[in-house]
């Protein structure tokens, strides 16, 4: 019995990954209607961590589809051709990148039936807001880029008629004409959602940790580079699995140095923000300071992802790998790219909101909060990801797009 | 000297530092290997492919 099991596992990989998947989608299901039914009580997210993992997971998702739609923007702007094959790539990455991060944060609003406020009751002096309206233009750009993939699909005329398909295929083709349009808007709006995420930091009341006015320029800056290097990293998977090739391993390693680029000026910023902090005493911020780069629970993540390993690691693998045309080294940077994005985020937020102001206990009592994610949290979080591998793992299968060219033996 | 927080500096490195490169590099180097052993097809039937 068990070894037949295996014997249809090995014959049919694709379908057991994906009913594998569904374990963590279905106990994502189970934590999701918890929280929707009985609220937040359910998590150990509490008025003193009011932002937790979901919220690191939102800026995750989010910084990653920034920077793949950056990155596609910038090929039809730039008139790139040869960009062309990735850039289709990345907008598909960023719809599923935005899809995941609002389905992080309908659980987190606490008030899930009431997402549609910031859209009517306008807070135009909150960064929230701002947050909101942008990435709602932004993901209604990105859907109508992807618009003229996924019209190509075929079981669309199965399901539609012929017709249909025939009308639905004609618009993509007339969307896609515009894409030069949608790539200026869209660069607009992800910078705005992206910078005023960034921003949120710099104003949470009584919070000065991360209070830096440099702060959405470094959110921006972040995810452009992690993005470009999650989409190499992503395609480089896709065709390994699929054997197959999409994209020319010369424009990979050329966006691969792009990414290395980008994080070079992104550390070079934070040196100097850094230095510039230190010059003189400011109340929160220099005690924050200290606590990133000493304590337990934020050293490692901080020195050895975010600037070590993530940071300079990241950023010399990226730019060696163009010129020793080494795929596992382009594999390694942008592996490391996406875990200092992660590190990032996770302390970005944590110190906002677990950390307090000052050491004086009568000012901020309890000292410390210990936020730890419950099963609930990790439920969600592991949900949103095993469905967006899914639903990307079939969009790489099914959408004739990616279907891609079979590969040349090396000749010795 | 406390222990409980030597050992828990040790499972972080571990678990947290170590395992993660591990899968990375090996995950790297199965790719090379692959890519090592192929070419990739003219350009213009991979721009068609997109059309």
């Amino acid at each position: 019995m068990l070894q037949d099991i295996a014997r249809r596992a090995r014959a049919n990989p694709f379908w057991t990954m994906a009913a594998l998947l569904l374990v963590p989608i279905a106990f994502g299901a189970y934590a999701g209607f918890r929280v929707l039914t009985e609220g937040l009580v359910v998590t150990n997210l509490r008025d003193l961590a009011p932002w937790g993992q979901w919220i690191v997971a939102d800026l995750t998702f989010s910084g990653l589809a920034a920077g793949a739609f950056a990155f596609s923007a910038l090929a039809y702007l730039l008139r790139r051709d040869r960009f062309r094959p990735m850039a289709q790539m990345a907008v598909f990455i960023a719809l599923l990148g935005d899809g995941g991060a609002m389905l992080a944060l309908l659980m987190d609003i606490g008030q899930p039936i009431r997402f549609w406020h910031p859209w009517v009751y306008w807070q135009r002096g909150s960064m929230l807001w701002l947050v909101t309206i942008s990435i709602s233009i932004y993901f209604g750009i990105v859907l109508l880029e992807v618009f003229p993939t996924v019209a190509g699909l075929p079981l669309i005329g199965r399901v539609l008629g012929r017709r249909v398909h025939g009308a639905l295929q004609g618009l993509g083709h007339w969307l896609h004409r515009l894409a030069p349009v949608f790539a200026l808007v869209g660069m607009v709006f992800y910078m705005t959602h992206q910078s005023s995420l960034g921003a949120t930091y710099g104003v949470v009341a009584g919070r000065a940790a991360p209070f830096h006015t440099t702060m959405p320029i470094f959110f921006i800056v972040s995810s452009t580079a992690a993005g470009i290097a999650f989409t190499v990293m992503m395609t480089l998977l896709v065709q390994w699995l699929g054997r197959r090739v999409l994209v020319p391993r010369e424009v990979l390693f050329e966006a691969g140095q792009m990414a290395g680029a980008i994080l070079l000026v992104y550390l070079y910023m934070r040196f100097w923000d850094a230095s510039v902090s230190a010059y003189g005493y400011t109340p929160g911020l220099s005690e924050a300071q200290i606590t990133l780069t000493t304590s337990d629970k934020f050293a490692i993540p901080f020195w050895v992802w975010e600037m070590g390993l993530g940071g300079l690691g990241a950023a010399i693998f990226l730019l060696w790998a163009r010129m020793r045309r080494s795929i596992s080294m382009l594999a390694v940077g942008a592996g490391l790219a996406i875990a200092g994005l992660v590190a990032n985020r996770w302390n970005t937020t944590m110190l906002a909101f677990t950390e307090p102001l000052t050491d004086n206990p009568p000012v901020t009592d309890p000292l410390v909060v210990n936020y730890v994610p419950n099963a609930m949290e990790w439920g969600v979080t592991l949900g949103v990801l095993a469905a967006l591998s899914l639903v990307f793992a079939l969009g790489m299968r099914y959408l004739p797009a990616f279907k891609g060219k079979a590969p040349r033996a090396a000749e010795e | 000297m406390d222990f409980s927080v030597v050992i828990q500096e040790v499972l972080v490195v571990v678990f947290g530092v170590g395992l993660p490169l591990v899968v990375l590099l090996w995950l790297a180097v199965q790719m090379g290997v692959w890519y090592d052993a192929h070419e990739d097809p003219p350009f213009s039937e991979l721009e068609g492919e997109q059309e």
